[in-house]
Formats: structure tokens, C-alpha cells, sequence
């Protein structure tokens, strides 16, 4: 099973994969963003209770999912790694920490931007709003961390385990809401349905893909770096990078 | 402030972080395939 998936994961073959999809995939993303925004801001009704300002949400939540998501991504590669010393899961870790970062800093800019209007303040320390903020720390420590050793090994392996252990955050974030008594609000789409009406909540996955899009090109073009950077004396770079 | 000024605001900053960051990942691509191909000739 694992000799089956290793082979895909090749540095060779996700580099060329990196390169043949990234520039697709910010064409992709840039027009698909600029669309849905276009229909989020113009073509979608003002909300009855919330008037214009709901459609901060439409932004809020994409970068609110992803920023856990790419933790996520990272703890489970930063697992992967220490246990079967693959390089790509520590070159995936490394490759994903920026654009967590991002994500992480536009949920809590773009929240604080609608908490003004609706809530009457920018920031509170309710227990969802702090545990994000903790993220954005967590995301600025481990990339501070990548940086700090000479070799990219030692560094693999404490960013890997500093990861896995700051995962511990996610289902704090994620769960905060019912846990404690918070002004954030719980979950608007569950399994069991939404709350957000039908005749706006489609632009929702439509925005979440967009952001995929313009993620993966960021994500790639790291993934490429991460490779030339880690292999650069070697004869199969220099192919790579002739071929 | 206007409620409108912020949401136009918010999707301008996504944005133009998203783009902002895949602009300096692209740059720092292209400087080290460069360097890469310079060391190589």
C-alpha cells in the first residue's frame, strides 16, 4: 500500500506536476474569484437582518476552513514524515505554511471588518476569536522555526513535531463555539442543513473553490522551491530544470 | 463607516493577498531557477 502511493509522490513527478498545473490553476483561481465575487457583492440580495455586510462571509468562511484545513494538512504530513521519513511530507509541511499564515491573518481581518457593523467591535476575546488568534501565533512560530536551523533535517523534524502538537488547537477552534458561551455564533451549515438561505448559500462552495485554486498555485510554486532548494547539487535537478 | 465600504474592503484585501503572495512565490521561483541555471553554466 505504501510502495503504491510512494510512487506517485516521486520529487521528480510532483515537481512536473508543479509546473504543468500552477500557472493553470492561478488562471483558474484569478477569473473564478473575480466572478463569484462579482456575484457575491452584486448579484446576491442584501440579507434581511444583516443588510449588505453578510456578504463579508462570503470571504470570512473560505479562509476560515482553509486556515484549519492546511493545519490539518501539515500535522498529518509532519506525522507522516517522522514515522516513515518521507522527504515530500516534509516538503508538503514547509510548502503549506505560508499560505495557512495568509489564510489565518484574512479570517481574523475580514471577521473583525464584520464584527464592526454587526457586533459594534472589532475584536473580542471570545473563546473562537482567541483560538484563531493562537493559530495565526502557531503559524508564525513554525515559520520561524523552519528558519532557524542549518540543517534542513533538524528542522524537518522539530517543525514536525511542533505541528502535530499545536493540532491539538483545531478542535478547540472548531468545537469553542458549543463549548463555551461565545459572541461568534455556532456553525451556519451543518450536516443536518443550512441556515443561510438557499438563494445565497451557493456561492459559498463556488468561493471555497476559487480560494482552492488560487491556494494550490501558492502551494505549488512552494512545493517547486522546496525541491530546487533541497536537491540543488543534484544531476536531477539540473535536468528539471532543463527539461 | 459605510457598511458597503467594508465589504468592498474585505474582498479587496483577500484578494489582493492572494495575488500578493502568489506574485512573491512566483518571483522567488523564477530568481532561483535562475540562479540554478547560472551556477549551472
Amino acid at each position: 500500500m505504501y510502495k503504491y502511493i510512494a510512487k506517485y509522490f516521486l520529487l521528480e513527478k510532483v515537481f512536473l506536476f508543479c509546473r504543468a498545473t500552477a500557472l493553470w490553476s492561478l488562471g483558474i483561481g484569478t477569473v473564478s474569484f473575480l466572478l463569484v465575487a462579482y456575484v457575491c457583492l452584486f448579484i446576491l440580495p442584501a440579507d434581511a437582518t444583516q443588510s449588505e455586510v453578510y456578504r463579508i462571509l462570503f470571504v470570512h468562511v473560505p479562509s476560515a476552513i482553509f486556515s484549519e484545513l492546511v493545519y490539518i494538512f501539515m500535522a498529518i504530513n509532519g506525522f507522516i514524515y517522522l514515522v516513515w521519513r518521507t522527504k515530500i511530507s516534509a516538503i508538503f509541511l514547509s510548502s503549506a505554511i505560508n499560505i495557512g499564515l495568509v489564510f489565518t491573518a484574512l479570517v481574523l481581518v475580514t471577521g473583525a471588518l464584520w464584527g464592526k457593523p454587526t457586533w459594534g467591535t472589532y475584536w473580542v476575546w471570545d473563546a473562537r476569536i482567541t483560538s484563531t488568534f493562537v493559530l495565526l501565533i502557531q503559524y508564525i512560530g513554525i515559520l520561524a522555526l523552519k528558519s532557524s536551523f542549518n540543517s534542513k533535517e533538524t528542522a524537518d523534524q522539530i517543525v514536525s513535531i511542533v505541528a502535530i502538537i499545536g493540532a491539538i488547537n483545531i478542535p478547540i477552534i472548531k468545537f469553542s463555539v458549543e463549548w463555551w458561551n461565545t459572541l461568534h455564533q455556532s456553525a451556519s451549515i451543518t450536516f443536518s442543513g443550512s441556515s443561510i438561505d438557499a438563494e445565497m448559500v451557493y456561492a459559498l462552495p463556488l468561493m471555497i473553490l476559487s480560494f482552492a485554486f488560487l491556494a494550490f498555485f501558492i502551494f505549488s510554486r512552494n512545493i517547486q522551491i522546496e525541491i530546487l532548494s533541497r536537491n540543488s547539487n543534484t544531476k536531477k535537478v539540473r535536468e528539471l530544470l532543463n527539461g | 463607516m459605510d457598511s458597503l465600504l467594508l465589504v468592498y474592503a474585505c474582498y479587496f484585501i483577500a484578494f489582493a493577498t492572494l495575488i500578493g503572495l502568489g506574485v512573491f512565490v512566483e518571483i522567488k521561483f523564477r530568481n532561483q531557477v535562475k540562479e540554478l541555471q547560472d551556477d549551472y553554466d
